[in-house]
């Protein structure tokens, strides 16, 4: 039975980065089950003998579906097989193996899997907006196919959250919550309780400090130029139009943050979207020292891939991301 | 303290942190990012820009609850 979900998705937004987000279309996302029988039958075609279908079956039935359908692609397709491997050493090869297979490996499933697995790669890196930009293109390209649409629609939600995009985050939970009762718990719990504090943040005040998320994040990775000056620069411009506010209204005895206060979000100039992307909480390092530790020779490998046969999408998704990476990683 | 003293503290706050990115910007060149030093001045700089969004963002809960508070 197909569920349906109204919402303001977005979805096709984040393709090509996440500046277009003014113009976003509504959609209504569809959800349906994992069909099984389509994917035990799908990887007959591709060989898979009676004797690996019945231990995937018994792997759905111990595990998950979504653990079982990993393993039998990750037994089946090397080409996914060995971006994962990199990927779970968080190795940062792993986001052009991924790409590669995305770019390459025409299967439907492997390609779900591949754009799952990416997004999660980049959220490790501390690249929300590379991994809400991946998880936008599954949720257009692979939503019903696998058993891995209510963890996508959770991890948009928190690459969003991340960026942050509060308004959008707050949607993506709300579907997961309610398209999704049987997720497990922990992702629930923490869907619920992210939801509850991005709607608890409203206001002027909120925005500027989603400014500064932004601000803290691009000092981070060395960004310091002045795109990153600026957005401080109107940070200090709109704390002062807030005191003075504050003070007219304190001089005339009314209550602090009171009638049209700190509410005013129409009023506000501080821009949303592009400028409010930044961090929920410390970067994870690893995959950036990895990448000081990878070999010069390995790096100018990486490099040459990006200059081959890719298409111009990836190609420019993954530029931004070494570039970033390059920053934050020691040494070069 | 009125809450217009606690935003001009957050102000300066914030105005330091603008001094501090400025003068990154200006005598790292870009070419240097990458070693251990200027990557870990970037990071204490963007730890204490993390600082001033923390703040902020404990003032704005506040005022948020006293409108509710308010409003109801």
């Amino acid at each position: 039975m197909k569920r349906s979900l109204s919402l303001i998705a977005a979805v096709m937004v984040a393709i090509g980065g996440l500046t277009a987000q003014d113009d976003k279309p509504t959609e209504v996302l569809v959800f349906k089950p994992f069909d099984q029988t389509k994917f035990e039958e799908h990887m007959k075609k591709l060989g898979v003998t009676d004797r690996q279908i019945a231990s995937f079956r018994k792997n759905v039935q111990e595990e998950s579906p979504k653990h079982a359908v990993d393993d039998l692609l990750l037994a089946s397709f090397k080409d996914y097989r060995d971006a994962v491997a990199l990927a779970e050493k968080d190795d940062p090869r792993a986001a052009l193996e991924l790409t590669k297979v995305l770019d390459g490996n025409k299967d439907e499933y492997v390609q779900s899997y591949a754009r799952f697995q990416l997004a999660q790669f980049f959220l490790r890196s501390d690249d929300p907006e590379q991994a809400a930009t991946i998880l936008a293109e599954f949720v257009k390209k692979n939503l019903g196919t696998t058993p891995l649409d209510s963890e996508v629609i959770y991890f948009y939600g928190s690459a969003l959250a991340m960026i942050p995009d509060r308004e959008r985050a707050s949607q993506f939970f709300g579907a997961f919550l309610r398209e999704f009762p049987n997720a497990p718990e922990r992702l629930r719990s923490s869907a619920a309780q992210i939801k509850a504090e991005l709607e608890q943040q409203e206001g002027m005040l909120h925005d500027i400090s989603d400014v500064m998320r932004f601000c803290e994040r691009k000092i981070r990775k060395t960004d310091t130029g002045k795109e990153t000056q600026d957005k401080q620069k109107m940070v200090i411009e709109e704390l002062q139009k807030i005191i003075e506010m504050l003070e007219k209204q304190e001089q005339q005895g009314g209550a602090p943050g009171g009638p049209g206060g700190l509410k005013p979000a129409e009023s506000s100039a501080l821009p949303g979207g592009e400028a409010t992307k930044g961090p929920l909480k410390k970067a994870p390092r690893k995959v950036a020292e990895r990448w000081g530790a990878l070999k010069p020779g390995e790096r100018k490998a990486i490099e040459a891939e990006l200059n081959g046969k890719m298409s111009p999408r990836y190609k420019k998704m993954l530029e931004d991301y070494y570039k970033k990476l390059g920053k934050t990683g020691p040494g070069r | 303290m009125p809450r217009s003293a606690e935003l001009k503290l957050i102000q300066k706050l914030q105005k330091r942190v603008l001094k501090r990115t400025q003068n990154y910007d200006k005598s790292v060149p870009e070419q240097l990012r990458v070693t251990e030093e200027a990557t870990d001045e970037a990071f204490e700089i963007s730890r204490k820009q993390g600082k001033v969004e923390k703040l902020t963002r404990k003032l704005a809960n506040k005022i948020n609850k006293e409108q509710q508070a308010n409003d109801n």
